[in-house]
């Protein structure tokens, strides 16, 4: 028994040597290695190599650990050992900044160039929080309707115009799920993005908001969200044009960006996808789809210019952090024409700096060499909003509230109405909760309405 | 009446020989699965077939990144023999610091009397009970100040120590006659010899399933390296399949590859000590 | 001991004077206690660190209202964030009236229950009854959740139909007493509660919007376990004895022939187009002639095998199984659907809010049948002695008879060790699960109570409401396993 342990320990002490001495360290090359925490999607790499060219002696190494889930880089950064640089989607930003542990860039940002001016109107509030910038975009992205022309050819049915509308889509899909095939092959007329997706495509189209302007309240239960919802409900089981969970795949959760929304069409078996641009990264894997493909903007609703959520994968920086020079020359990379260029060839969404995605033709990559398949995302970049935040309640825990009532719609366990009933009321108690407990916020209301705070604040 | 007997006990022998089999394929059908699945070629992964029509040995080079993988001419950012080392290391790590330490403390909680033995005892047992989410964030502080972050020991010393360890080995300690130890004190024995020469021999199968049991555990698990690390060369494998997962997720055939490596050899040091791990419990056994 | 001072080695041959026995009981027990420091010192340094002083700064931490997040300002709330957990706000107005008679009746209820589990284990007068009462309730429950499709009542009903049912079986006769009382209470203080239900929502809301659908959760996936722990006694019992295959030449006789067999119908299956049904003859019959050759040892080693190799990868390797698109348990049920002509699609499995539960509660069952419970009752039914055994068959009993009064009893202190280790596994866990598999899953019906802590304490950094839920969690934990504890000492005790 003795001897057993002996030997173990001994090998552990050998082991552990080993681990030590074979770990390496940063390497000593005399350039600053910058951490930067996104997904490992191979397109990196070239994004990466163009920044080493442009700034010689600062170089960045990707940091796969966060995996999609924003509060372990959030951990790491509030314990000191987070990332340099890190790729904040949506509603990351609000958790961070608020954490604490985002390094305000508004002193950096005009004089490096990478303040809100270098990017797409629409996509510049999402870059500000209480007034100050936390992080400049790395691609920005918004969803048009991408569809299979093969499909469309196969069942003897028009490719959508233009500036099409609500009912003309609906018309579309009836006629792709009813005419019969030449090829004899059942489809699918729209792939089903996801609830929340959908939802809030047709909010912003609708001109919707979730909140108040100045965050106070929670305006989701307002026609146009009502009309939102129930337009997604109808879509699916009246005029049962949008496949139900319960019909078909739905999303798959595995990583990455592996939505089954976009297996269906990638398999050729549904017509349309809404998607943004970023769709053409994964082209290579579909030989077959190229040279067939189309996009139009998302139909447009209610006489109003058809509009779609702006959203954005955008990098801010560790306040922490030990590079932050170098991390700030990352930023200023990004804002840069030689990325955006690689952006654009390589069909990763849509480049930050608008001079480069003014058109069609320019916008033309590797991949997807047709102009008319790039000019409506160029279009809808024009009208997009994105989904706004309140800093009364944590964005996350609205979006998480907001998926769970679309999903209770979705499986017909509430009616839209009532859905949005309940979670405007549910945000709206959590805000008034939140004020009545936080001082910083109580402040923030008093500079925001020039009223003192009152308990009674909401009844007013 | 002989021949009746024999005749039903072969006919039950075969009953439960074809129960016990077609059981046993079912539960190791997913496995099965998952070896064919990673013999497929990509276009042919989301078919049911189980035996490849295409079979291909190609996933296996482009997981341990000797082979780039077709689709993005790139090679899998994977660090497969890394990850295993690190997760045998951490595991035999945490094996040797808990079951000796717990073999000490159980030897203090069965064979030795003292003041306050019980309570101590007591407050072990209870805080079993806590869920283990919660203490993971004290501890998390507590490395972040010893600046044990993202350091092999930062993972290991916290899961070195074990109440359930303890309490299992109490418990085969307890069945150990005290007769032993008062001829052995007789004969001049101090407690550390008693405890080397006389008790943990005689606890060996208890000391062995806690071994396995403690072993597996490192080995699987995850939560804890996964909020520790962030530096991919000391990631062990259930951390690493998990950073595959989120940026491959879409590569079945990729995935179960890398899952089949990750499994297969523990199959094969089951299979060689499952003997230990059986006459272990068996042994001791559970007092309630 | 009887042994003077100087020969003792406790005190190492030096003379001690002591006065009298106690001063020398004094020594020693200070001596044995340095030495118990001693050997205890390393574990209890790792304990206090980790364990004990962590477990203390939660407690303290529940109390106050500390966030990661700089802009709280940091202060003790008292009991708030328990009230925000678990308490209700009234709507509008409220009814007092309302509120105080439904807690009224939930504490009637709890302690109904806990009254009817003490007198079935003390074996009051009318216990039998009570149980069918308990059962009776139990299925109108079952029968009202399905027509109002409330998942609740299905599972409250459920629990109290099986306990009705094996409290109704027990050997003793039907009589009336005062055990009656706990059963007839908790059916009527649930009754109650289901009529109070609608007034109650109309006026009050949940503070925590999630804490109960959570709770409910946690314990749905807990279903698992009577499934497991019983299909771990099934495969236990199956193992026990060895195959009686006879002699080594026998055997390998065996072995061959099984292996040829499978080979050959397995061939014959690929040559006819069907090579996957090919592949499974040709495992069967391998697996019989290991079977054969090396007896129980194979199929042990086969059904451990999920419990040894669970972690990450055996989870990854479920998602890909219950993938609704590429997955080969819908692909397969598909086509079984199709071969009988039922029009039915397959279940989304884990992007199905109706479904992700029961795919985890199946992978549970997988992983755990044959698992460390099987071992342990093997162990525990190699300790049947056999003398009993075979007084049972010389008593004439059947299989039945001699599982019911001998092996069944027997076995209680291991099905007792099993089940209060389930039990607190059950209600503290799903984490695992729900961090790799779902993130919580479709619509927040894979989040158990571990994952909300999780949620809260990582995601909105909100540390001292996640340690409030894990305090609720663990009274909740302690409370069942001091239930199952009684209950077992109960069964002990007979």
């Amino acid at each position: 028994m003795k001897a057993a342990f002996a030997l173990v320990t001994i090998l552990f002490v050998l082991m552990y040597t080993g681990a030590e001495g074979t770990l390496q360290g940063p390497k000593n090359d005399g350039r600053v290695h910058l951490r930067w925490a996104t997904d490992s999607n191979p397109a990196r790499d070239v994004q990466i190599a163009e920044f080493g060219k442009l700034y010689p002696g600062v170089t960045a190494a990707v940091d796969p650990s966060a995996g999609g889930d924003i509060s372990k880089v959030l951990i790491q950064c509030a314990t000191g050992v987070g990332p340099d640089v890190i790729d904040l989607y949506g509603d990351s930003m609000q958790t961070m900044a608020d954490a604490g542990v985002l390094l305000d860039l508004t002193p950096y940002a005009s004089k490096m160039g990478f303040d809100p001016s270098h990017t797409y109107p629409s996509a510049r509030g999402a870059l500000v929080y209480r007034g100050k910038q936390y992080r400049f975009p790395c691609n920005v992205s918004v969803n048009c309707i991408i569809y299979n022309k093969q499909i469309f050819d196969d069942h003897n049915v028009p490719y959508p115009t233009p500036n099409w509308t609500e009912q003309d889509f609906i018309r579309t899909a009836k006629l792709l799920l009813n005419n019969p095939s030449k090829s004899g092959h059942h489809h699918l007329a729209y792939a089903p993005p996801g609830g929340m997706t959908f939802y809030e495509d047709e909010l912003i189209g609708r001109g919707g908001r979730v909140f108040t302007p100045d965050g106070l309240r929670c305006v989701l239960d307002s026609p146009q969200s009502n009309s939102a919802l129930q337009d997604y409900y109808d879509l699916m089981f009246v005029y049962k044009v949008i496949p139900t969970p319960a019909d078909t795949a739905s999303i798959s959760s595995q990583g990455g960006w592996g939505t089954g929304a976009i297996n269906w069409f990638s398999s050729g078996d549904a017509a349309m996808l809404p998607i943004g641009r970023w769709y053409i990264c994964q082209l290579y894997n579909y030989p077959k789809l190229e040279g067939h493909l189309g996009s139009v903007l998302l139909p447009s609703v209610g006489g109003l210019p058809s509009a779609g959520v702006v959203s954005s994968r955008a990098a801010g920086i560790n306040v922490n952090s030990k590079n932050r020079a170098a991390a700030l020359k990352f930023l200023q990379y990004l804002a840069s024409p030689q990325y955006s260029n690689v952006i654009v060839t390589d069909g990763d969404a849509l480049p930050p700096d608008p001079m480069l995605a003014k058109s069609g033709p320019a916008l033309v990559d590797s991949a997807e060499n047709d102009p008319a398949f790039q000019q409506p995302f160029v279009d809808a970049i024009k009208t997009a909003r994105p989904i706004d935040e309140s800093p009364y309640i944590d964005a996350d825990v609205v979006t998480q509230w907001m998926g769970d009532y679309v999903a209770k719609v979705e499986n017909r366990l509430m009616t839209p109405k009532e859905a949005l009933a309940v979670l405007t009321a549910q945000v709206n108690q959590q805000i008034r909760r939140n004020l009545e407990r936080r001082q910083d916020l109580q402040k923030l209301y008093e500079q925001q309405t020039g009223k003192p705070y009152s308990s009674n604040w909401w009844k007013s | 009446m002989n021949q009746n007997k024999s005749g039903i006990r072969r006919y039950g022998f075969l009953v439960r020989l074809l129960v016990l089999s077609v059981l046993g394929v079912v539960i190791s059908l997913p496995f099965v699965w998952m070896v064919s699945a990673s013999f497929k070629p990509r276009a042919e992964v989301e078919n049911i077939n189980l035996v490849p029509i295409h079979p291909t040995a190609r996933n296996y080079p482009i997981v341990l990144s000797i082979v780039p993988d077709p689709g993005t001419g790139k090679f899998v950012p994977m660090q497969f023999g890394r990850w295993y080392f690190n997760s045998v290391f951490i595991a035999v790590g945490t094996t040797l610091f808990q079951v000796l330490t717990s073999a000490l403390a159980a030897f203090a909680f069965s064979r030795l009397q003292w003041r306050g033995r019980d309570t101590v005892f007591l407050m072990y047992l209870a805080t079993m009970m806590i869920p283990g989410v919660v203490l993971m964030i004290p501890n998390y502080q507590t490395m972040v100040l010893f600046h044990f972050i993202n350091t092999y020991h930062g993972l290991i010393i916290p899961a070195a120590f074990s109440a359930f360890g303890t309490f299992l080995l109490r418990q085969f300690m307890l069945s150990i006659s005290p007769a032993l130890d008062e001829a052995a004190t007789i004969d001049g024995a101090s407690p550390w010899m008693i405890f080397w020469d006389i008790i943990m021999p005689l606890a060996r199968p208890g000391v062995i399933a806690l071994t396995i049991i403690t072993f597996l555990g490192a080995y699987q698990s995850f939560f804890w390296p996964l909020i520790m690390l962030s530096d991919s060369q000391l990631y062990p494998m259930s951390v690493g399949m998990l950073t595959l997962d989120s940026s491959y997720g879409q590569q079945t055939e990729l995935i179960m590859a890398a899952t089949v490596m990750n499994v297969v050899p523990l199959i094969v040091i089951f299979v060689t000590c499952q003997k230990f791990l059986v006459s272990g419990l068996q042994l001791g056994g559970v007092k309630g | 001991m009887g042994v003077n001072a100087v020969g003792n080695p406790l005190t190492n041959g030096r003379n001690i004077e002591v006065s009298n026995s106690k001063g020398r009981r004094n020594v020693r027990a200070r001596r044995q206690t340095l030495i118990a420091i001693a050997f205890l010192l390393p574990n209890l340094l790792g304990f206090l660190a980790f364990t004990f002083l962590p477990v203390i700064f939660s407690f303290w931490m529940s109390f106050t209202n500390w966030s990661l997040k700089p802009a709280v300002k940091f202060e003790y709330v008292g009991l708030r964030n328990f009230i925000d957990l678990i308490g209700v706000h009234a709507i509008g107005r409220g009814d007092p009236d309302v509120l105080f008679i439904y807690v009224l009746s939930i504490i009637g209820f709890l302690g109904a229950g806990i009254g009817a589990l003490w007198g079935n284990i003390a074996d009051w007068k009318g216990t039998r009854l009570s149980s069918i009462i308990v059962g009776i309730a139990g299925l109108g429950f079952v029968v009202a959740g399905l027509v109002h499709l409330s998942d609740g009542l299905v599972l409250g009903g459920l629990v109290a139909l099986i306990c009705g049912v094996a409290g109704g079986f027990k050997d003793s006769e039907f009589s009336i007493g005062y055990g009656v009382l706990p059963g007839a209470i908790l059916a009527l203080t649930a009754a109650g509660l289901w009529c109070f239900q609608p007034a109650m929502a109309a006026n009050y809301a949940p503070n925590d919007n999630y804490f109960y659908f959570y709770l409910y959760n946690t314990c749905y996936l807990m279903l698992g376990i009577p499934v497991s722990i019983g299909g771990s006694l099934a495969m236990a019992m199956l193992l026990n004895e060895e195959l009686p295959t006879g002699p080594a030449r026998e055997r390998a006789i065996g072995g061959i022939t099984c292996l040829a067999l499978g080979l050959f119908l397995g061939g014959l299956l690929w040559a006819l187009g069907k090579p996957d049904a090919g592949l499974i003859c040709v495992i069967f019959w391998i697996v019989a002639a290991l079977g054969i050759s090396f007896n129980v040892v194979v199929y042990r080693t086969l059904f451990y095998l999920p419990t040894f190799t669970a972690g990450v990868a055996l989870m990854i390797l479920w998602m890909a199984l219950y993938n609704p698109k590429t997955g080969p348990i819908d692909v397969g049920l598909a086509a079984i659907f199709g071969f009988f002509h039922i029009h039915a699609t397959p279940p989304q499995w884990l992007a199905d809010v109706a479904w992700a539960k029961s795919a985890m509660i199946i992978m549970g069952v997988w992983t755990g049948i044959g698992g460390t419970n099987m071992l342990l009752y093997l162990a525990g039914l190699s300790n049947v002695p056999k003398e009993l055994i075979d007084a049972a068959n010389v008593d004439g009993a059947g299989a039945l008879d001699r599982f019911r009064h001998v092996t069944w009893p027997q076995l209680a202190p291991t099905t007792f060790f099993i089940s209060i280790m389930s039990i607190i596994g059950g209600l503290q866990g799903g984490f695992d699960q729900a961090r790799v598999m779902t993130q919580g899953g479709p619509a927040g019906s894979t989040t158990t109570l571990a994952y909300y802590i999780y949620q809260k304490a990582f995601s909105e950094l909100d540390m001292g409401y996640a340690a409030a839920i894990s305090w609720v969690l663990f009274l909740i934990v302690f409370v069942a396993t001091a239930i199952n504890w009684k209950f077992g000492k109960g069964l002990d005790s007979e």
